[in-house]
């Protein structure tokens, strides 16, 4: 009776394998490797692995700090700000890192705006009224470390940690704190805190050790060597093969990491579940007074600090503190050169508002794609039990973005798959080889978070399997499934390694456009260019809130007609 | 008369541990059977394979005379079988309004209509657009009975479906369950702790003790004549001592000599004592035994029935008093009195 | 409420699809005049900056009518990725015309045989210009190698002017370059390696360790944190030297090693090349005629590349921006040695600069 069921399943996992590994596969065997440099590279990848190691932990370490408290402290806010908090902390998952490190750099380093600031408000200045040894005076960097590279990636990742404990502090009846207040006082309701909320808040922290040892662009730019600076340089050799197979040792420990991550969060969730079917919770605990909303508040800017507050901060530096000399160039890109904030918006989009527009569409149908084929493949695998192999495919985050996109030029780029090769659906395919698990992660937990029991009532109510899933599956998933959307579009359209190399010619994409823009440009123009890339990142966002307004009127209508 | 419902030799394993065993009953169109049990003995795992929704290891299911599911297969799949399940969570779908819950499953059954015809049946008309969170425990349990109905089934298969509810609102879902039930054909298997539901809903009873079928059969014939501990247990008849038989032929017990209905066959055996067996006597009749509690108990009547619970040779009785007065600590005597039956342990 | 959500979603989804169509065939050329569909067209990998590159692009297309479809590199992807990937597809070449950022990367390409020779009247045509003897990639534009000193913390008196002066004790943790595995600095450092010999090399390297000397992430990079005054100054090339000046960063541009006798400055020129079975040949060699112009390189004088003509006419017409001085004293270099002595200079990085 599961033959049909488990050819589709086996179909659709081997399909996800060929998208995410074959890059890889293509970039190892399809382009010469050769054992003794392959030796030769596996004895210099030891330093690297343990940077990124370091920074990754420094990362889990930093999103726990910031994550654990905002979720305990919001999620006992008032409900208004609780909103407002939690939208805060998201729009931090939607800031590229790379933007972020460029601001702490700007802001926090060596001659940083704010680093020289404090350092002379707190005595440390210069002694000295020469103009020379002012400018001099710089503050020693910790921006060029690996601890400051694991701050950025955890200002940047708070918001998994903070979802997973907030999520696990939702499901937990209040009462069992009260109860254990009664029992052991505070010394109880702490170490029954610990018991709820350290499991899932390990999970998540794992997941951020996994994410951020994927993370190329913002070691490089923050001076630490890691096992992406290492891949590049076996490229630049020419030797891609080798350069694939440096990558090589992360895919087990993404895996492992990312799986016991997943793992941990699965298990911490409480069996109360089956009893919680068409309940809701009343028993919520005593809600903060006014302390404990402007606590929310001030941990709620702490946190989004890293994150948002910086480059925000460094952006709007940029625009107001531009000099605005005589132009020297000629030619249209003169207006990029040395104008205000506005006028380089206008020329930002004059430049580059195809690319815009092309990297929105395209990324908005890579992400409608990926969710529902994620979608499908959960479905598919969850039906058979095979759910845990999914984890697998969290390796193909460690494959590094250039190998993709050279696998995917040794794959595709042949006669007979020009159609493919020389149009976005290459684009399309770079982009789900590197973020295809991310969207399986997402949908499989947001899925499996939808109580059997409400898809055996629809079974039982005469409804077909595809029936169920669309009438009462997805709909109980949805809040999950926008979010998958939303991580695969964000990621898609900032990415930038692999998608100039396969981006067709003539077509070029923001994210390289902007990136580059922010190398070689000038203050206006850069402070343009990030906050176009912004502008299209948070696109998606407004139609999601003009729904979620909707939603919340037409509720409060309900709610008065009663 | 029309059957609805045939399972034969049920049977169910998880883990390599047997969760049901050899269940085996029939039902027919319009009749009400009651499932009682410990937790843990299979009632819920005995209502999910005749809806459908796991193959059985063992034995068949057979629905208004099709072949439902057999070994290892579910044979016709649950949106066909005609069956419905009000599931101890209830499972109400979490982004439905009331209306919208019980119209999911009227589709092709009379829709809107006939979902807003039930509403007002069961006393929620007013609460059409009321979210899940807006509705009391008791309007959702309701709502899904109401949903479970819609579909007009054949078969209505409801597990523990007044569990969280008080005494007063318990009785209040019995009548309107029995309103409901009593204008159609639908059977009913109802799953239960409570015997009063089973006294109040059903005619027909299956008892399970650790997935084994224990009893079966119509209950008038089961109340009188329990053949098994655990009907004694699920349906409240009485107490449970231990004897053993003498060589003598005498059934010997913690609290004396007990006539029995037992053959006499040496050996251990357990008896079922009624309420009113267990007596206080005086002079040398008797067992000596110590009050170690005393409780209160309703009655129909006007006055309070008293219930002494009393201690000897470790083992534990209760007798009603009845115009004694007895305090705690006091050593009294008791007897037996009358013919205990004896069942299976 | 479910039918409403799927009624939502499926118009959602169809306006979505209806978009994408529309942007699939639309016409996105990198010229703003439209395109009709059957129009000859030149497919250029561009290893420099889309900016200094866009104008002339558009003006080749408005003059010849045929439509460039072109695809530019980024310095965060270290100037590898077009190199490598014209290289993964030799088999079938997608790309008619490389232009790139120096002739290091087109040696490289020329020796794997992915480069095909030029028209020998352009050869001929380039005389002083730098070229390759097989003609297999041509230069022009140049674009120097520079010292970028931050004004506010070096007195005029106390700058640097020679590519060694980073290994000076007095400027000890204030002076960075690109990172020299990558792009641009390898090129130069293989320079180095082959112009000054293996030995001086290491020296050198040794003493920029000592110094404490920087590794940022390109010549941007380094401009950037001078610009800002976290590095005193540091080498870079004159197209990111020239953004600062004209973002009125408090930078002067030092052209290192003029002095007779020294090895002068990189010559870090635009080079252009055919690739090997191109799929559009002929549009190609137009393309390569086109830029290899005087007019071309008073456009990239011009614009905000801010090259120098290399071409013979260029220079005899004085082609440069203002502020780049004339006669400057440019290292000569064999670039094919260079890239035989990338290797040792490769290894002399990551075993004395990078500790590998």
């Amino acid at each position: 009776m599961k033959t049909c069921p488990r050819i589709l399943a086996v179909s659709a996992l081997s399909l996800a394998a060929v998208i995410i590994f074959s890059p890889l596969v293509a970039a190892l065997t399809g382009t010469g490797l050769e054992r003794h440099a392959l030796a030769d590279a596996f004895r210099c990848v030891a330093a690297p692995l343990g940077g990124s190691s370091e920074t990754a932990l420094a990362s889990a370490l930093v999103a726990l700090l910031l994550g654990v408290p905002f979720a305990i402290l919001v999620e006992r806010s008032r409900t208004g700000l609780r909103r407002v908090f939690w939208g805060l902390g998201l729009i931090v998952l939607m800031v590229p890192p790379y933007i972020v490190a460029e601001s702490w750099i700007v802001l926090l380093g060596p001659a940083g705006k704010i680093s020289r600031l404090i350092a002379t408000l707190l005595g440390f200045g210069p002694h000295s009224t020469d103009s020379i040894q002012v400018a001099r005076f710089t503050v020693p960097g910790f921006v060029y470390t690996k601890l400051s590279v694991g701050m950025v990636m955890g200002g940047c990742l708070f918001p998994i940690i903070a979802l997973a404990v907030a999520s696990a502090f939702r499901r937990t009846d209040q009462r069992i704190f009260e109860s254990a207040r009664i029992a052991q006082g505070t010394r109880g309701v702490w170490r029954l805190a610990a018991h709820v909320l350290v499991p899932p808040a390990l999970g998540a922290g794992l997941l951020v050790f996994a994410v951020t040892l994927t993370e190329f662009a913002v070691p490089q730019l923050l001076r630490v060597r890691t096992v992406g600076e290492a891949v590049y340089e076996r490229i630049q050799e020419g030797d891609v093969a080798t350069a694939a197979t440096l990558g090589l040792p992360l895919l087990p420990v993404v895996v492992i990491a990312g799986g016991l991550g997943a793992l941990i969060l699965l298990r911490s969730r409480l069996a109360s579940l089956a009893g919680l079917e068409g309940e809701v919770p009343k028993f919520t605990g005593r809600p903060a007074g006014w302390t404990g909303n402007v606590l929310a508040g001030v941990m709620t800017l702490f946190a989004v600090i890293p994150a948002m507050i910086l480059p925000l901060t460094s952006l709007i530096w940029l625009t107001v503190t531009a000099k605005l000399p005589e132009p020297s160039a000629i030619g249209p890109h003169q207006v990029l050169r040395a104008s205000g904030f506005l006028p380089s918006l206008r020329g930002a989009w004059e430049l580059a508002h195809d690319d815009a527009i092309r990297t929105v569409l395209l990324a908005g149908t890579a992400a409608t794609l990926a969710t529902l084929f994620a979608i499908a493949l959960a479905r598919l695998t969850s039906k058979l039990g095979w759910g845990p192999l999914l984890g697998v495919a969290g390796a193909g985050l460690a494959v590094p973005a250039p190998i993709v996109g050279l696998g995917l030029v040794v794959l595709w780029n042949h006669g007979w798959s020009a159609v493919i090769y020389q149009g976005p659906a290459i684009v399309v395919l770079a982009w789900f080889a590197r973020f295809l698990p991310v969207a399986i992660f997402l949908v499989q937990g947001a899925l499996t978070r939808v109580p059997r029991e409400l898809e055996s009532a629809a079974a039982l109510a005469g409804r077909k399997p595809w029936e169920r899933l669309i009438s009462v599956v997805l709909p109980n998933a949805a809040p999950g499934l926008v979010a998958a959307w939303l991580a695969l579009y964000v990621l898609s359209a900032t990415e930038f390694s692999a998608t100039l190399l396969v981006a067709p010619p003539g077509s070029p994409f923001l994210a390289p456009s902007v990136v580059n823009l922010m190398r070689r440009g000038q203050d206006p123009e850069i402070a343009a260019c990030q906050f176009l890339l912004l502008a299209v990142i948070a696109l998606p966002l407004v139609p999601l809130a003009c729904a979620a307004i909707h939603r919340a009127r037409a509720h409060t209508i309900h709610q008065g007609v009663k | 008369m029309n059957e609805v419902l045939r399972i034969a030799g049920l049977g169910q394993a998880f883990n390599g541990t047997n969760v049901l065993h050899n269940a085996s009953f029939s039902l027919n169109a319009g009749e009400r059977l009651a499932v009682l049990g410990p937790s843990g003995s299979g009632k819920t795992t005995l209502l999910r394979l005749i809806a459908g929704l796991e193959a059985p290891k063992h034995g068949e299911i057979t629905i208004t005379g099709r072949a439902a599911s057999r070994v290892g297969a579910v044979l016709i799949a649950p949106e066909h079988r005609e069956v419905a399940l009000v599931f101890q969570g209830l499972a109400l779908f979490p982004h439905l309004r009331a209306l919208d819950q019980i119209a999911f499953a009227a589709r092709g059954r009379g829709g809107v209509k006939q979902a807003t015809n039930l509403l007002g049946r069961i006393g929620l008309g007013h609460r059409a657009n009321a979210s899940l969170d807006q509705l009391s425990g008791g309007e959702r349990q309701r709502i899904a009975l109401a949903r479970a109905l819609a579909q007009q089934p054949k078969l209505l298969l409801m597990d523990e479906p007044f569990a969280s509810l008080d005494d007063d609102k318990r009785a209040e879902m019995r009548d309107l369950l029995r309103s409901l039930l009593d204008t159609t054909e639908t059977a009913l298997v109802l799953v239960t702790h409570s015997r009063e539901d089973a006294l109040a809903l059903a005619r027909q009873v299956v008892v399970l003790e650790r997935g084994e079928q224990v009893a079966c059969g119509p209950l008038e014939t089961v109340l009188v004549r329990p053949k098994h501990a655990a009907v004694v247990r699920a349906l409240g008849l009485g107490q449970i001592i231990e004897g053993e038989t003498t060589d003598r032929g005498e059934v010997e017990t913690a609290f004396g000599k007990v006539d029995t209905t037992a053959g006499t066959k040496p050996g251990r055996l357990w008896l079922l004592v009624r309420a009113g067996q267990p007596r206080i006597v005086s002079g040398p009749e008797g067992i000596e035994a110590e009050v170690v509690s005393l409780e209160l108990r309703p009655s129909e009547a006007r006055e309070i029935c008293r219930v002494a619970v009393v201690r000897a040779a470790g083992k534990l009785l209760r007798l009603i008093l009845h115009e004694r007065i007895v305090s705690v600590g006091e050593r009294i005597r008791v007897r037996i009195e009358g013919e205990c039956e004896s069942v299976e342990g | 409420m479910a039918r409403r959500t799927l009624n939502t979603a499926k118009a959602l989804g169809t306006a979505f699809l209806v978009l994408a169509l529309a942007a699939y065939h639309r016409d996105h050329p990198s010229s703003p005049e439209g395109r009709p569909a059957t129009a000859p067209k030149v497919v250029l990998y561009c290893a420099t900056d889309r900016e200094m590159a866009q104008d002339l692009i558009d003006q080749f297309a408005k003059e010849t009518g045929i439509q460039v479809e072109a695809k530019f590199d980024t310095e965060a992807a270290k100037s590898v990725g077009l190199v490598q990937a014209i290289r993964q597809e030799k088999a079938n070449p997608q790309c008619d015309v490389f232009w790139g950022g120096g002739s290091f990367f087109c040696t490289m390409l020329a020796n794997d045989g992915c480069l095909a020779s030029v028209p020998n009247d352009l050869v001929q045509a380039e005389e002083t210009a730098p070229h390759d003897a097989q003609g297999r990639w041509l230069g022009f534009a140049a674009a120097y190698r520079v010292l970028i000193v931050n004004t506010e913390v070096l007195a005029p008196d106390s700058r640097p002017n020679s590519f060694r002066d980073l290994t000076d004790p007095r400027f000890k943790g204030h002076v960075g370059i690109a990172n020299p595995l990558f792009g641009g600095m390898a090129a130069h450092v293989a320079a180095l390696f082959s112009k000054l010999g293996g030995d001086e090399g290491r020296n050198w390297l040794k003493g920029l360790k000592a110094n404490d000397c920087a590794i940022c992430a390109g010549m941007a990079d380094v401009k950037n944190r001078v610009a800002s005054g976290e590095l005193w100054f540091g080498i870079t090339s004159t197209i990111d030297a020239h953004v600062a000046v004209d973002g009125g960063k408090p930078v002067a541009v030092i052209f290192p090693d003029q002095k007779p006798g020294e090895i002068g400055c990189l010559n870090g020129y635009n080079t252009v090349a055919l690739v090997a079975g191109a799929p559009h040949p002929k549009e190609a060699e137009r393309l390569v005629r086109f830029l290899l112009t005087t007019r071309t390189e008073k456009i990239l004088a011009a614009g905000p590349g801010q090259n120098v003509g290399l071409l013979p006419e260029s220079v005899a017409q004085n082609v440069r921006p203002a502020w780049i001085p004339r006669d400057l004293r440019e290292m000569d270099v064999d670039w094919n040695e260079a890239v035989k002595a990338h290797p040792a200079a490769t290894k002399a990085v990551k075993e004395i600069l990078l500790d590998q």
